[in-house]
């Protein structure tokens, strides 16, 4: 077999999605030069869809959850339908971050801002962590702009665990600002950010650049 | 129906519910079904789920072009292997979410073949071509774990996979012909 036949090989894997990081790496590097290649993945991306498409449910996931997940549409709608009877309180959490600095980043995040308006307010030194029952509002400033391949990684700490969660990754704008937004449960007693690789680990793998107790 | 999945989330980018609710409507099935697919019980699908709509409703730009349903099938593949992955510490392989489809087999496959019609397909495989194909996509394994679950070599996981996605390609094109 000829080198660019495995490379071929690779190809298929990829779409498959069967390949490490590593691996990706060096097919998508090949792909950019190789009309072949390229032409072989568009082939076999479409067929891996289709697999997925036998897991198709025979029944409907539950109405209740349905129910949950248009809540939290509805209460994340367009601020123009939301009720008068919120404004004050959007204001408010607006000027709160208006004054931190952080003015423009939530105008571009389209979260549920009475939620902020009544959240707990944690400082630390890059940042500011919102604490909600279910999750936290991160918003960070001044954090160094990353190399390529490298981005910053939340994570959380449920009481009595000995090693951190993965949660969601970012990446700042050219400020080094950004508003993330988070997943918790009342078990979780802090937060941590570090640097990872593109696409996040499983541990933290550099010293995190914030911890943050999220206490009582 | 591509289309009207296209004039939907134009909608949805407007922030229009009943747009988003349509879309629930259509995809809620396929969505979860990965989803129990991956995870393997109900609760923890139904959160996956509502990540992936959650998605689709905050983040819409993440959905750019491109097939909804193939969108929405990787999402929900990739997310329900982030459960299985903080369940286990187990390494995850994610699909491309974001490169742009050139072909049209996404659209015909997907709008014209139910999933029953992808089921025969994938049982004209062999028994070992269709473990390799089931067992990257649903369980996420790399190429090294398929060799080591099925103990050939890895070039010829390899192998195998591409004769078999090639198959797949062939007998839905068949189908769809």
């Amino acid at each position: 077999m000829s080198a660019h036949d495995e490379m071929l090989d690779n190809v298929a894997a990829f779409a498959l999605g069967a390949l490490d990081a590593r691996e990706v790496s060096i097919v998508l590097q090949h792909m950019q030069t190789c009309d072949e290649c390229q032409a072989e993945y568009e082939t076999l991306r479409p067929v891996v869809t289709a697999v997925g498409t036998t897991a198709t449910s025979d029944t409907s996931p539950s109405p209740l959850l349905k129910a949950r997940i248009m809540k939290e549409v509805h209460a994340q709608g367009a601020p123009a339908r939301r009720p008068s009877f919120m404004l004050p309180y959007a204001l408010a959490a607006a000027c709160l971050l208006l004054a931190a600095g952080f003015g423009a980043v939530i105008v571009e995040q389209n979260h549920t801002i009475a939620d902020l308006a009544g959240a707990r307010r944690i400082a630390f030194a890059q940042g500011e962590v919102l604490v909600a029952p279910d999750r936290l509002y991160i918003t960070v400033h001044g954090l160094p702009l990353l190399p390529a391949g490298k981005v910053y990684q939340t994570w959380t700490l449920a009481k009595g665990a000995t090693k951190m969660t993965p949660s969601v990754t970012f990446t700042p704008d050219q400020q080094g600002g950004a508003l993330v937004t988070i997943p918790i449960n009342a078990t979780t007693v802090a937060t941590a950010i570090s640097v990872e690789p593109a696409g996040g680990s499983l541990q933290p793998t550099t010293k995190p650049v914030a911890i943050v107790k999220l206490g009582s | 129906m591509v289309d009207d999945a296209s004039q939907l989330m134009e909608r949805v980018r407007a922030r229009d519910p009943q747009a988003f609710e349509a879309i629930y409507d259509r995809f809620s099935r396929l969505v979860y079904g990965v989803a129990l697919r991956v995870v393997g019980d109900h609760a923890a699908a139904q959160d996956v789920t509502q990540a992936v709509f959650l998605t689709l409703w905050n983040a819409p730009r993440s959905y750019r072009e491109g097939n909804l349903t193939a969108w929405l099938v990787r999402v929900a593949r990739n997310r329900a292997l982030d459960t299985v992955r903080s369940r286990a510490a187990h390494p995850q392989v994610e699909l491309s979410e974001t490169m742009p489809e050139a072909d049209g087999l996404e659209d015909t496959v997907l709008a014209r073949l139910d999933s029953d019609a992808v089921r025969r397909a994938l049982n004209r495989l062999s028994e070992t071509e269709r473990s390799l194909i089931e067992l990257g996509f649903f369980d996420g394994l790399t190429h090294q774990e398929l060799a080591r679950r099925t103990g050939a070599p890895l070039g010829t996981v390899k192998t195998r996979i591409r004769s078999a996605l090639r198959k797949l390609r062939a007998s839905l094109e068949g189908t769809t012909a």
